[in-house]
């Protein structure tokens, strides 16, 4: 009997330690709004559903898409675009250049308030692009050019430059209170949680649950207006078919992770709606273009020659259909298409998809298969073998791949696909003297071209450029554009660019996905696209589908 | 009970976690990637500022040293800084640790009463119906996948049904009026994901306690209770069980240690704000200081429960004192 009790009490031990740690961790963590039991006032509540979560809400250490959706709503910047994607004035009324394009004068909107009451002034923008100048933050590539930063007076502020700075109306930096963050350290920046921040935007932090919410409540004072909703709250969910689930069970209200294979599924539903934009970005199948002795890469495919073949064999069509289920259009040149007229069209010079065009050009420049095993190679007998590194858990690169190295099998290519995660790729290249032949690796694209165009430069190299390519003319062009202020001409200089980039082919771009949002039609209306009928209504430049959004 | 066999248990234990603890530390030194460049996110990094974070990190310092100050830092329960979320450790693990505990104990609950009985009614019935379908239902559900199995659920219970939610352990965003509101919904929540990971686990059980009853209904000393006239459901639950559990004991104990680690499935399907989702994400991103924190104590919880086990066993067993 004994023996039983003592048995008793030691279960009973093992199921009550963990009960009464978990005690403490059910308290309500919000101040319940009214204690005698009653329904609060119905708030209005948008909830959107995400599959990342941010890594900090901080603006100067978070590099994650997922954080800047939320920053973005916290924090200001001086300049957002219009519903036609024209630069506008946001935390700035208005701003000049001077005639040598070497002085940006901006003069900001008065009586904008911090969270916390204090007057927004021209000290807060002073202090945060003499920070982000004064060290490496991933926000600091935007103010690449700029020497100086000046106060004249409360509400103005003076930006110098080296040469004329072309993509100054394209920077997107949010502003920080300087009265709260000028006696931290740098270091302190850099580790600096952000658990309650001072913004002036649209919505205020109330509480990040990590693993499962974030949690905004609208800023009543916002200068453009406050929104008509109360709360906003990102939802996480850790996979996208729960959170398509999540949508058609109504436990949220839109998402801008829509999973690509089940658009047709929630099309069918009457109270959805699914938003198909053009993507601002590209997918590349890059090459390893490093020509330092170093380098572990195959030498052959140093050879444009090669690497425009494959373009040509490269069915993008098809990859699109597969590997995206038809939601991207295939790419062509560095700028996309959606970026408007910074886009280069290589009309008639485009590399259309023709194995047998691509076969001859491996034929003149004296690629054979002389031994018949249907792989080519070279007049020394080196085998056209590329190694690929493929990130495994990216689900179109994988199906890409396949057809990539299919596509490249029948024009004598051999090509051997290792699937790793994107940190080993990420070592392959720029840890281990870049130790593969391709890999397939996807950019986001700013509204103005400077940033793209870097990553070919050969100053990028063992940086932002994953290829490590470099061409003297290209990089003259770069320096070129960056200072031509006229915008014709530099129109002009970019598409000369991407017209060297695309003949020489470090990168073959594969596709632009399409931007895929879907939000329940039957509890919100307002829901605006920008620009205006055919973009976004979640991820934008402005903030019209929060000023529009209003409970039906 | 025999303090020295407790003294003995918990010396063991002891040599274990410091065991762990130095594995954990070489292992992490030996990962790929510069964790300076991780830190920073850039590859385009001043010298000046990756020597200042080399020194905040202390990568700069020969390895004994760094593993002095690991040691110092554990023992002051500083498990160090995130390199994603920039925040300390301990604070980023023990906001996820009880909800995989919560979680871990509940679907253990489910699983240990169901392999229980039906392991029992199984072996006290061999070889007749209620044996063969209580044998076949635990292969089947032994085989099912814990995600499989999640997905279904969440299909019918909360997509067709809508009588659970989709996601999550509370209401996101949600104010509670009381914390009785607040500790239902999350009753509400846990329901599905500790049912779904109970019957993923549940037929393991089931057929570990069923042949370990069989093997002690073939005892002598059954025979006698028989013999002795004992009916025959006495024999089983006085005579049988008890020593049965024993196996059932060892089994359960290194379930509930990988279980804090190992829900990644399940907490994957219903967006559970779990250590093993951490885990998974912070290997994505290479966060070795919240990946080495999460193994340490994962390693912890596994010593822990075989610890409890081995006491148990004092109690279950008495000849394991006297050894």
């Amino acid at each position: 009997m004994k023996k039983k009790l003592c048995l008793f009490l030691a279960l009973m031990l093992i199921i009550a330690v963990p009960l009464t740690a978990c005690g403490g961790n059910e308290q309500p963590t919000n101040q319940p709004a009214e204690q005698n039991g009653e329904q609060p006032a119905e708030k209005s509540v948008l909830k959107i559903g995400i599959k990342d979560e941010p890594d900090s809400l901080s603006p100067f250490i978070a590099t994650l898409y997922a954080s800047g959706h939320v920053t973005e709503k916290i924090y200001d910047t001086l300049i957002e675009y219009d519903n036609d994607l024209n630069p506008r004035g946001r935390l700035a009324e208005n701003w000049s250049v001077s005639e040598d394009g070497l002085e940006w004068t901006f003069n900001l909107r008065k009586e904008i308030k911090w969270f916390d009451g204090e007057d927004f002034t021209a000290d807060d923008v002073v202090w945060t692009y003499n920070t982000l100048l004064s060290a490496e933050f991933p926000q600091s590539i935007q103010l690449n050019g700029v020497t100086k930063v000046e106060k004249i007076n409360e509400y103005t502020v003076k930006l110098y430059t080296e040469i004329p700075k072309a993509d100054m109306e394209g920077h997107r930096i949010l502003i920080m209170p300087e009265h709260i963050y000028k006696d931290k350290s740098l270091d302190e920046l850099n580790t600096f949680a952000e658990e309650n921040p001072v913004g002036t935007g649209i919505f205020k932090l109330v509480e990040w649950k990590q693993g499962e919410y974030i949690r905004l409540k609208k800023n009543e004072n916002y200068f453009q207006g406050p929104s008509n909703i109360d709360e906003i709250v990102y939802v996480i969910f850790a996979n996208t078919d729960t959170l398509m689930q999540a949508l058609q069970a109504g436990e949220i209200d839109a998402t801008i992770d829509v999973a690509k294979n089940q658009v047709n599924m929630l099309e069918q539903d009457p109270n959805i709606e699914v938003v198909t934009a053009n993507g601002r970005n590209f997918t590349e199948l890059g090459f390893n273009c490093w020509e330092d002795e170093k380098s572990l890469g195959n030498p052959l495919i140093l050879d444009p020659k090669i690497r425009v073949a494959c373009d040509y064999a490269i069915d993008k069509k098809q990859i699109v259909k597969i590997a995206l289920n038809g939601f991207g259009t295939p790419g062509t040149t560095l700028i996309p298409a959606s970026v408007g007229d910074w886009h280069w069209d290589p009309d008639d010079s485009e590399h259309k998809y023709n194995p047998q065009k691509a076969k001859e050009i491996l034929e003149a420049a004296g690629y054979t298969d002389t031994d018949g095993d249907g792989i080519r190679e070279d007049s020394d007998g080196n085998k056209l073998s590329f190694r690929f590194a493929v990130i495994s858990k990216t689900d179109a690169y994988v199906k890409a791949s396949g057809i990539i190295q299919k596509n490249l099998q029948d024009i004598g290519i051999e090509v051997v696909i290792s699937t790793m995660d994107s940190g080993a790729q990420s070592d392959l290249i720029y840890e281990q003297n870049f130790d593969t032949d391709m890999y397939l690796w996807g950019w986001g694209c700013e509204l103005d071209p400077t940033l793209k165009l870097s990553v070919l430069t050969t100053d990028q190299i063992g940086k932002r450029s994953d290829c490590f390519w470099g061409n003297e003319t290209y990089d003259e062009l770069f320096e070129l554009q960056s200072t031509q202020v006229n915008r014709a001409e530099r129109l002009e200089t970019v598409h000369e660019m991407q017209k060297i980039a695309y003949e020489k082919a470090p990168y073959i771009i594969l596709y632009s996905k399409n931007s895929l949002e879907a939000y329940r039609t039957d509890k919100f209306e307002g829901w605006t696209r920008i620009p205006e009928g055919i973009g976004t209504v979640l991820d934008q430049l402005n903030h019209s589908t929060l000023l529009n959004l209003k409970v039906k | 009970m025999n303090i020295n066999y407790l003294l003995k248990k918990l010396f063991h234990s002891f040599i274990t976690l410091i065991i762990v603890i130095t594995i954990n530390f070489f292992l992490f030194r030996v990962m790929p990637g510069d964790p300076t460049a991780m830190v920073a996110k850039s590859a385009n990094l001043s010298p000046e500022y990756a020597e200042k974070l080399n020194e905040m990190y202390g990568f700069d310092r020969s390895l004994p040293v760094q593993y002095a100050m690991y040691i110092k830092s554990l023992v002051t329960g500083d498990f160090g800084m995130s390199f994603k979320f920039r925040k300390p450790v301990i604070n980023i693990i023990g906001e996820r640790i009880m909800a995989t505990i919560l979680l871990a104990i509940c679907a253990q609950t489910v699983a240990i009463l169901f392999g229980i009985v039906v392991g029992t009614l199984a072996a006290a019935h061999r070889g007749r119906k209620i044996d063969v379908g209580a044998l076949g239902f635990a292969l089947f559900i032994y085989a099912i996948p814990a995600f499989w199995l999640g997905i279904v659920l969440v299909s019918f219970f909360s997509v067709k049904l809508g009588v659970f939610p989709v996601n999550g352990m509370v209401d996101a965003g949600r104010d509670y009026a009381t914390t009785w509101a607040y500790i239902k919904d999350v009753l509400h929540h846990l329901l599905l994901p500790s049912i779904s990971m109970g019957l993923a686990i549940c037929g393991g059980y089931t057929m570990i306690m069923r042949s370990s009853l069989l093997d002690v209904l073939t005892e002598d000393y059954i025979t006698t209770a028989r013999a002795k006239g004992y009916k025959r459901k006495d024999v089983v639950i006085k005579h049988a069980l008890p020593n049965a559990m024993l196996p059932m004991v060892t089994v359960i104990a290194i379930n509930i240690g990988f279980m804090i680690g190992g829900a990644l499935q399940t907490e994957t399907v219903f967006s559970w704000p779990g250590v093993g989702r951490l885990v998974y994400d912070s290997l994505e991103a290479r966060d070795y200081p919240v990946l080495q924190g999460a193994f340490l104590i994962i390693s912890f919880c596994v010593i822990i429960a075989n610890f409890i086990a081995d006491i148990l066993y004092g109690y279950l067993d008495p000849r394991i004192k006297y050894e």
